[in-house]
């Protein structure tokens, strides 16, 4: 990947890796979307963080995004990430920044903890664009969710529509506090 | 709203029956768009994008909303209808959105996944 090159451009890189940083990124995030030496990111890290990232693998699994809970999230992520993509002038950080701050303010205005995280939502683009992950559209409410590619598109029923007898059963215990938080 | 209120009346006419109640609702449409337009234009200066995510327009009628003076907002705002309008026009979302089950969040998320999915299909159209 080119080095950035202007002092400007150079800024403006720095600026992205703050706030995917703060969003809480791991730094491979940063490695692949940035355009700044890997020293420079470490000490960035640090700096905002005030901790060494973390080490160890990403998150590397599709199926992941296609249990019940993880595919809702990812799926209302990606929803705003095409519009976000579909910008004009929009690049493929910012969109990811941009769709991944729109998802997370109404996963918090639901009281809902925050399933994806900044990672995994880029992992969920990278899967997209190497055509692991598609969108396929629900046959009974017509909404786009995540699925893999080759789903059975004339069949399909998302997992809201058709809700698994324990879905979100797990998550009882972290929603006793937010739910009275909830109506704002 | 009153404050608002106060600012229309400097440029539009003032209403002919005063306690009449169409005038009065015709006044708070004023309130409305105007209410609505400055917020357009403020949402679209902090953050463009995602102003147009939020808003659920195109660019192009993003860019003529911020290039419109005050003036220009006042006379827009002046008209009997409302600017702005519902854009999930279909029962499926309302009836998620409007789910009787209060603490259950599924359909609400639903309802986000659908009017995110829609506004990203009317931005590419």
């Amino acid at each position: 990947m080119a080095r950035a090159k202007s002092v400007l451009s150079e800024a403006r890189q720095i600026e992205i890796a703050s706030e995917l940083i703060r969003l809480d990124a791991r730094l491979q995030v940063l490695e692949a979307e940035v355009q700044l030496s890997r020293e420079r990111l470490l000490r960035l890290y640090r700096e905002i963080r005030g901790k060494s990232p973390p080490k160890g693998m990403l998150p590397f699994s599709t199926d992941w995004f296609m249990t019940w809970q993880p595919n809702v999230h990812a799926s209302l992520f990606m929803n705003v990430h095409r519009h976000q993509i579909g910008l004009d002038d929009a690049t493929a950080v910012e969109a990811l920044i941009r769709a991944y701050r729109l998802y997370r303010e109404q996963v918090g205005q639901l009281g809902l903890p925050e399933v994806l995280s900044i990672t995994r939502a880029w992992r969920l683009t990278r899967f997209f664009d190497a055509g692991m992950l598609g969108m396929t559209a629900c046959t009974r409410c017509g909404g786009e969710f995540v699925t893999h590619t080759f789903e059975l598109a004339h069949q399909y029923v998302c997992g809201l529509c058709h809700m698994p007898s324990r879905a979100g059963k797990t998550r009882r215990p972290a929603k006793a506090e937010p739910a009275g938080a909830a109506p704002r | 709203m009153t404050q608002v209120c106060d600012v229309v009346d400097l440029d539009v006419s003032a209403p002919l029956a005063e306690s009449s109640p169409m005038s009065r609702l015709s006044e708070e449409i004023r309130d409305a768009n105007l209410t609505y337009l400055m917020l357009a234009q403020q949402m679209l200066r902090v953050d463009r994008a995602e102003a147009l995510y939020r808003l659920g327009i195109t660019s192009e009628v993003a860019d003529i909303l911020s290039s419109l003076t005050t003036a220009q907002l006042l006379k827009i705002a002046g008209s009997s209808m409302l600017l702005a309008r519902f854009r999930f026009d279909d029962s499926l979302v309302w009836n998620l959105l409007s789910s009787p089950k209060r603490d259950d969040v599924s359909p609400r998320i639903h309802a986000a996944i659908l009017m995110a999915g829609r506004t990203a299909a009317m931005a590419a159209s």
